[in-house]
């Protein structure tokens, strides 16, 4: 849920890339904040203590002021993959305002990533996140690997959905911008009527994706 | 469990301010360590340029608000002066580095300290930033573990309380089943008992029978010795001594006294015969006898042998005796005797012909030693270690329902003795009791 200070004049978003461990979740955040060089865009912080249980998690956050001065900050964070790190993602899915599922393309990783998305499922309903309404993307990472489930069937299973899906290969940039611009739009579209985003801050959509994504791409 | 109003709700990354980022004991001592090389005054303030932190001389000091508006007009001017600098915290302006330095210092020192500065607050920012996210994704995860245990410890004691219940019910349930058990466990003892009291009665009826019939069939004899022996005195009584002559010689009076001494002879020793069956039975059964003390274990045997002679005779069975000298005993004597007869049919059916049965008495240490040995088929060694269950028989139904040795065995332990069988397959079972002196 988006946290609005209006003595502060400031509104905080989160974006949240869910999935399951090593599908590319950290890569897409080490793309965004080398392709996004904008005033505004923060440093990547990397909680990667790879042997403590309960911290792994990366967070890239942008900031940009509208028109009429609000600040708008979007914190992007990646959770940990690991099926032992719960308590972590339930912690960092916590109020979110958006999500984006970063799945394995691998045939042989079909089944981890049906296990992550049904624990998304479960953490979203215990945090009382109505998965159905919250901004979802699907992106198939890896997409330059052998043995990869085609995306004929990813479209057949996801088409009906409504969920948005992009093909990606965050190594080598590829689908990230992509991912992360649906995400804001779907996320903008959620929030606008509700913070009254336009009218009172006079923040179009157009502005709102440019201004968190303008860099040199 | 504590108030739930009282816990701290840390959410994952939530916005700080610079002051609580930055400590004052870790600003202070980088501002000092700038003073000290000959800078007017140095400062960081917030978002809004109010001064959270300074060092500097006295009068500089004084001067810092006046000498920043100064600086917002021209952050950073030719003649390096000064230098204001907005301090970035996710891309969000949260404050600012403001030095102010004197004219000795030359530009390229300047440019050092003031790079050298912004740099170290920069690293402080986020080393401190790190470990608040730390310090709160740790708390978060452990304050969902400690709901989720505290859930989960929740539902344990239902079910625990379910179970003690359920538990409860369980014993209850028990206790009334091994009641009616204990019942009809008394109740079988009690059949069985009627049961061998029957079969001990069918026999000793069979034994009595016999020379009841002849006793009888004597009496009748002799009743009608009588009437003859009555005509004859009749013609006594009234003078008639010639006819009462003819009479004996036609009525054979000779033969028949002769046959009454016979008859009476015959019938004494019927009935001594059942005298001494009623007196082996009463002796047996110590219908008479309260005592707690055998004072021979031989004769109580022997009591118990005589009450199965029918039984013995009929199958032809031979019992050989292997006593010592008699032997005193402090168990019931009727107990005993049902014991050793319990043993004693077992033997008794260890095959169907040629059975010989050997009993042995002896002394041995402190123990009374009796050993009681067939030489029948033998119990399988498979079920040795059951013969003394109740109910445990291998005879075919309706032959018996195997609780004679469970009794023996009773009695035995009752009395803090032990019963041991030793047997192979064909070669007879041998049953050796030992009780303690």
């Amino acid at each position: 849920m988006i946290e609005y200070d209006e003595a502060e004049q400031k509104m905080v978003l989160k974006l949240v890339y869910y999935g399951p461990a090593l599908s590319g979740k950290t890569t897409n955040l080490l793309n965004l904040h080398e392709m996004i060089d904008v005033k505004g865009r923060g440093d990547l912080m990397m909680l990667d203590t790879k042997d403590d249980r309960t911290i792994f998690f990366d967070l890239l956050p942008f900031y940009f002021v509208t028109p009429t001065g609000t600040k708008i900050k979007v914190k992007v964070y990646t959770v940990p993959g690991h099926v032992k790190h719960d308590a972590t993602r339930k912690a960092v899915l916590t109020r979110a305002d958006g999500i984006a599922f970063i799945a394995d393309s691998q045939i042989k990783e079909a089944h981890n990533n049906a296990v992550s998305f049904e624990n998304l499922e479960k953490n979203l309903s215990v945090l009382g996140i109505d998965i159905e309404k919250v901004p979802l993307v699907i992106q198939f990472n890896k997409r330059d690997l052998k043995d990869i489930v085609s995306e004929a069937e990813i479209h057949s299973m996801w088409d009906k959905t409504n969920i948005p899906t992009f093909m990606a290969c965050a190594l080598h940039g590829k689908g990230v911008i992509e991912t992360y611009k649906s995400l804001l739009e779907m996320t903008y579209d959620s929030i606008n009527s509700r913070y009254q985003l336009q009218t009172k801050h006079k923040v179009t959509k157009e502005m709102f994706i440019s201004k968190l994504t303008v860099g040199k791409f | 469990m504590g108030d739930e109003t009282e816990q701290i709700i840390f959410i994952v990354g939530s916005e700080k301010k610079l002051y609580e980022i930055l400590t004052p004991g870790d600003v202070t001592a980088l501002l000092k360590a700038i003073f000290i090389q000959g800078v007017n005054v140095v400062a960081i303030t917030d978002e809004k340029y109010k001064v959270l932190w300074a060092q500097g001389s006295e009068s500089y000091l004084k001067a810092l608000p006046s000498l920043i508006d100064k600086a917002k007009k021209e952050p950073q001017p030719q003649n390096n002066e000064w230098h204001l600098a907005e301090i970035t915290h996710e891309g969000e302006p949260i404050g600012f580095f403001f030095i102010n330095v004197s004219k000795l210092i030359s530009p390229e020192i300047f440019a050092f300290i003031k790079h050298l500065s912004l740099t170290v607050i920069n690293i402080l920012i986020k080393s401190t930033i790190k470990r608040l996210l730390t310090t709160e994704i740790h708390t978060s995860a452990i304050k969902q573990s400690y709901e989720e245990l505290t859930e989960i410890n929740k539902k344990l004691s239902i079910s625990e309380k379910k179970y003690k219940e359920l538990t409860r019910q369980l014993k209850k349930v028990l206790e009334q089943r091994t009641e009616k058990l204990k019942k009809a466990y008394a109740v079988v003892l009690q059949q069985e008992k009627m049961a061998s009291i029957g079969q001990l009665a069918a026999g000793i009826a069979h034994e009595i029978n016999n020379p009841m019939a002849f006793i009888y069939s004597n009496l009748n004899t002799f009743e009608k010795y009588i009437g003859k022996i009555k005509q004859i005195f009749d013609l006594y009584k009234d003078g008639s001594f010639d006819e009462a002559k003819v009479m004996y010689k036609k009525l054979k009076m000779d033969f028949i006294l002769e046959d009454i001494h016979a008859l009476i002879s015959q019938s004494k020793e019927g009935a001594e015969r059942i005298k001494h069956i009623v007196s082996n039975l009463k002796d047996f059964s110590h219908i008479d006898d309260t005592s707690d003390i055998i004072n021979d274990i031989n004769a109580e045997i022997d009591k118990t042998i005589g009450v199965l002679h029918k039984k013995l005779e009929e199958k032809g069975v031979q019992i050989v005796k292997k006593y010592s000298q008699p032997t005193m005993l402090k168990v019931k004597p009727g107990l005993f005797c049902q014991m050793i007869m319990n043993i004693l049919l077992n033997a008794i059916d260890s095959k169907e012909k040629d059975v010989t049965i050997t009993i042995e008495t002896k002394q041995l240490e402190d123990n009374v030693i009796i050993s009681i040995a067939d030489n029948g088929k033998g119990i399988p060694r498979s079920i040795q270690n059951r013969i003394f269950e109740p109910f445990f028989t291998t005879k075919p139904v309706g032959l018996g329902i195997g609780i004679g040795l469970t009794i023996a065995y009773k009695i035995i332990v009752q009395y803090d003795g032990k019963i041991e069988v030793q047997s192979k397959e064909n070669e007879g079972a041998t049953f050796i009791i030992a009780f303690p002196l």
